[in-house]
């Protein structure tokens, strides 16, 4: 339960963080290789969950790439909290660019480069100029991903290791309950997960009805 | 979840200006450029690419009859056969059911209609564990529909049909939502036209409306079947997880991971990452035929 | 216009047609959406509010 929480209180800033910076360098300058590098942002949507819980296991399990020096140093990724949050991250890892860049790239360069010649600096054209145009999508994007980091089940039951309250995120904890034929415990936790699940529908409704024009440059 | 069009259509317009100069970045007056690409390619990296050049590593570990003998066992060609099957047949009933639903959400109006719209994207919405309890305690031999079809001797919980059914559930928002917008734009001077030459309803349908929404349809039927081909918390507490009959791709992986056998678990996860890698291909050339049709349109 | 209408050329499905339509869609989204829904917070509430 706490552990849902943190995984996707870390991997929803971080990947909002990657979505400003990607989307600012693909919408907002020309260089070579960027549907490749758009193509690859995108990756993690056509990747299977378990491949993605998968690959950390092979990288930093105990007989992964980096185990042995891992273990040297006593550092526990997977089956412990930084290997949920790893495969939280990667599963959520392209909602919020590809909300932005569409966008982004509709709106053009034309009233940044205004505001650079009345003098703003970078960090003021982006805060004062550049977010306020993509809020709304930027919202939306987060809304998305924190679902999505909430709900996720394929990669993080790959990583965990199933050690029951050290590593069971909810949607964990609904399995665990299942296979012990606690049914009513189990739907219990799923009924609090769909709750969640409908309150994310709901707001994002409220979005597409209320600002459809500048989130709808994600589907055009 | 719209995960529809893919962002990279968007972008190429955008790359398709010619460089004013020979040079790899065009210049700008905007600041920034480094540090978020920089930023951008670390992140990536570290998140996705060098895990993933991880598992290319530990499967070349492998002989070449190692890993013929991981990935075509009799057992993983069950499990393909199955992933494949069901997830044909579930993009092929999304595709069908997905086609009327977004014609009757864009033509006709009826009660509860904005409700029923956000209700299609339900299955990104909810976690796919609760989806998979769900949908078992509904299929299963004394739930609300499996009690209908126990006497008619039909079991759909723990066989195939099960699978099915989970990835029904796990891709029905797909089609919708990638025909949907299509057929918003769709003008009605040409059905007009059509109509006034005579054509008949289903006449116009099938030769007016059917070729201009072909694309969007055949790309949302290769996302539905793309996300169904990876599919695993909906479709393990329905599936029964027999191997041999009713195990799914990613479960062969699980199982290798359960045995320890790492090199076995990274060539079966080779092996779902090319065919991923074939239908996100696929699914771009088809966004670009779609884009030469929207062209003449 | 009015000449070709006799054709009987119509912009819009019949009412049957239409509601045909409309009824599959709901019926497909019932069956694959509503219902599972519905199960999760039956069964949940089933153990009673007290979590």
């Amino acid at each position: 339960m706490k552990l849902t929480v943190i995984a996707a209180a870390i991997a929803v800033p971080c990947n909002l963080v990657f979505g400003l910076a990607a989307s600012w360098a693909i919408a907002k300058f020309e260089f070579v290789g960027k549907n490749v590098l758009i193509t690859l942002i995108d990756l993690p949507f056509s990747v299977s969950p378990v491949i993605a819980g998968l690959i950390y296991v092979l990288l930093f399990g105990a007989q992964g790439l980096l185990g042995p020096w891992l273990s040297q140093h006593n550092i526990q990724i997977v089956f412990a909290v930084p290997g949920i949050v790893l495969a939280t991250i990667f599963v959520t890892f392209p909602f919020v660019a590809r909300e932005l860049i569409p966008l982004m790239q509709e709106q053009g360069t034309e009233d940044e480069e205004a505001a650079r010649s009345l003098g703003a600096n970078g960090w003021q054209t982006f805060f004062r100029v550049t977010l306020p145009n993509i809020r709304w999508a930027l919202l939306y994007g987060v809304l998305l991903c924190n679902a999505r980091a909430m709900g996720e089940f394929g990669a993080v039951s790959v990583v965990s290791g199933h050690i029951r309250g050290l590593t069971n995120t909810m949607p964990l904890h609904v399995e665990i309950l299942y296979n012990e034929y606690n049914f009513v415990a189990a739907f219990a936790v799923a009924s609090v997960l769909a709750f969640l699940a409908l309150v994310t529908l709901i707001i994002k409704s409220i979005l597409e009805w209320r600002h459809g024009g500048e989130i709808s440059a994600a589907r055009a | 979840m719209n995960s529809l069009p893919l962002v990279s259509e968007v972008s190429r317009a955008a790359v398709a200006i010619p460089a004013a100069r020979f040079s790899l970045v065009k210049r700008s007056v905007l600041p920034g450029f480094g540090i978020s690409l920089g930023f951008t390619l670390f992140y990536l990296g570290v998140i996705v690419l060098i895990p993933l050049a991880a598992m290319g590593v530990k499967a070349s570990g492998l002989s070449w009859e190692e890993f013929v003998k991981a990935t075509l066992s009799n057992r993983a060609l069950a499990a393909y056969r199955l992933s494949f099957g069901a997830a044909l047949l579930a993009a092929a009933i999304n595709a069908v059911f997905g086609l009327i639903t977004a014609w009757v959400l864009v033509r006709y109006d009826f009660p509860f209609k904005r409700v029923v719209d956000a209700m299609v994207d339900l299955p990104f919405a909810l976690p796919t564990a609760v989806a998979g309890i769900a949908l078992a305690a509904i299929y299963a031999p004394n739930g609300w529909i499996g009690q209908l079809a126990a006497p008619l001797g039909w079991k759909i919980a723990f066989t195939p049909w099960g699978v099915g059914v989970a990835l029904t559930f796990i891709g029905l928002p797909f089609v919708v939502r990638t025909v949907q917008p299509v057929l918003q734009d769709l003008s009605r001077d040409v059905e007009e036209a059509a109509a006034s030459l005579g054509a008949t309803r289903w006449q116009t349908f099938r030769r007016v409306i059917m070729p201009a929404i072909a694309p969007s349809l055949m790309t949302g039927y290769a996302l539905a079947f793309a996300r169904g081909l990876g599919e695993y918390g909906s479709v393990i507490f329905i599936a029964g997880n027999l191997p041999m009959i009713s195990e799914i791709a990613p479960l062969l992986i699980i199982g290798k991971l359960e045995q320890y056998d790492y090199a076995g678990a990274a060539a079966i996860g080779m092996v779902m990452l090319a065919i991923a890698f074939l239908i996100l291909l696929g699914i771009n050339l088809l966004q670009r035929w779609a884009r030469v049709r929207g062209g003449e349109g | 216009m009015s000449a070709q209408n006799r054709h009987r050329a119509p912009l819009d499905e019949s009412p049957i047609v239409r509601w045909l339509l409309i009824g599959s869609a709901l019926g497909f989204l019932f069956l694959f959406v509503l219902l599972p829904l519905l199960t999760v917070f039956i069964e949940g509430l089933r153990g009673g509010l007290a979590r």
